[in-house]
């Protein structure tokens, strides 16, 4: 008779010792739960620590104020140049930012009878210095950002020539500005 | 000699007396505004409204303030008071003045005003702001309305333009004095102001599925534990394999056992 070998089902009553396997599934549970857990507290941390950001606007203010806000000019003659008796003007800025002062003409021409282009009234910031003429674009005359500082513009007018005599008039716009 | 000397002293008195009160006899025009710039959300079809104050820092007469837009888009827009035109008696003659409103000189005190004292509708800090607060008596509430049709999200930049006018002074050039106010406005909806409040557990859990940028702490400690979730399946996957392949050798030991028994 020959032997063969032949596998018998597995009879009942040999245990076999899975000891070793409880414990490695209690480990597995456990590592599990500690892993949920680190998992939830990650999120919640995360949502809980958030960022947050400060922030605050200062609330800009600014003032222009000039010692005077006429030009007044001596009767003049065609072809003549004089300066205004309130020469120079005192612009005094009192802001609590970076400021420029602009300068611009209101109109192209000065009312009267004569053509008289705004640019015949020039600006300067020294007496001495260089003279740039008006016009309907804002010209940068001064800048700072110290409050209560005075700046200076001094004035002067060209008459042209064959200017037919009469009173003729100019509105301008003295301006501060913020970035 | 007598009559000579008093002549001269009398001139000369008269001369510096003259000297000494010309350049008392000031002319100071001034205007001052604040904010200077402003931003704000709005809905479709809402109105925002805008303060904007003004003070007369330095000046020794009144200043007439006309304001006016400068720059922005077409939306409907208005303002209080609204401009008109007003008559004032200047050295005995009546002058005409299209103007919002006109302010004399701003009082400026040391101590922080409150309560408002009466009369005065806000307070500004002085520009230097060691010189303490300034009380501001006029105001200008500037009302913009978004229309319906504008484009959610795109910001419009308006421009608004104060001029100051003071009378007095005759001259053949006259000087405005001018301050400017900046808005920005960008209209949003109904949808954008909910999300805001969505909670941020919610929010961070939302963000994990829809893609949105995720703050890099936050990504580090998800993706540990995403790594520590797949180690733990492996190790399940291996001990449970590791567990039916020591079963099926012992099962085998066993039977081998069995069948020496029965030789």
């Amino acid at each position: 008779m020959s032997k063969t070998n032949h596998i018998k089902p597995f009879k009942a009553g040999f245990k076999i010792n899975y000891t070793g396997g409880i414990k490695m599934k209690t480990y597995l549970v456990i590592l599990a739960s500690v892993l949920l857990v680190m998992g939830v507290i990650g999120i919640a941390y995360a949502a809980t620590t958030a960022p947050v950001t400060a922030s605050v606007t200062v609330t800009g203010a600014a003032s222009i104020t000039v010692n005077s806000s006429t030009l007044t000019f001596s009767s003049m003659a065609e072809g003549a140049t004089s300066a205004p008796t309130e020469n120079p003007i005192g612009i005094t800025i009192d802001a609590n930012t970076g400021y420029s002062v602009k300068a611009k003409s209101n109109a192209a021409t000065f009312t009267g009878t004569s053509v008289v282009n705004d640019e015949q009234l020039q600006w300067a910031t020294t007496l001495a210095g260089t003279y740039t003429g008006y016009s309907t674009v804002d010209a940068t005359v001064a800048s700072g950002s110290s409050p209560g500082t005075t700046h200076n513009l001094f004035h002067k007018l060209t008459i042209p020539v064959d200017t037919v005599a009469g009173a003729y008039t100019l509105g301008t716009t003295l301006s501060v500005t913020t970035p | 000699m007598k009559t000579f000397f008093s002549f001269f002293l009398f001139s000369f008195i008269f001369l510096v007396g003259t000297l000494a009160i010309v350049p008392l006899v000031s002319a100071a025009c001034s205007l001052g505004a604040s904010p200077l710039e402003m931003s704000a959300n709005a809905k479709l079809g809402q109105t925002v409204e805008i303060t904007w104050n003004f003070f007369n820092l330095r000046g020794d007469r009144p200043t007439h303030v006309l304001i006016s837009k400068s720059g922005g888009a077409d939306w409907e827009i208005s303002y209080s008071p609204e401009a008109e035109i007003k008559q004032y008696e200047v050295s005995g003659i009546m002058q005409d003045s299209f103007e919002n409103f006109a302010m004399d000189k701003s009082e400026i005190i040391k101590i922080k005003p409150e309560p408002l004292p009466s009369g005065k509708v806000a307070y500004v800090v002085h520009p230097n702001s060691s010189e303490g607060y300034i009380l501001v008596d006029k105001q200008m509430k500037i009302l913009i309305t978004i229309p319906e049709n504008a484009e959610i999200g795109k910001q419009e930049e308006f421009v608004f333009e104060a001029i100051g006018k003071c009378f007095g002074e005759t001259g053949s050039v006259s000087a405005s004095l001018a301050t400017e106010l900046k808005v920005k406005i960008t209209p949003t909806t109904e949808y954008m102001k909910k999300e805001v409040t969505t909670s941020n557990l919610g929010k961070k859990i939302a963000n994990l599925f829809s893609g949105e940028q995720i703050k890099p702490v936050y990504m580090i400690s998800t993706g540990i534990t995403l790594i520590l979730l797949i180690v733990f399946i492996v190790l399940v996957v291996l001990v449970r394999r590791k567990k039916i392949a020591r079963g099926i050798k012992e099962e085998a030991k066993i039977l081998g056992v069995s069948r020496k028994k029965r030789k």
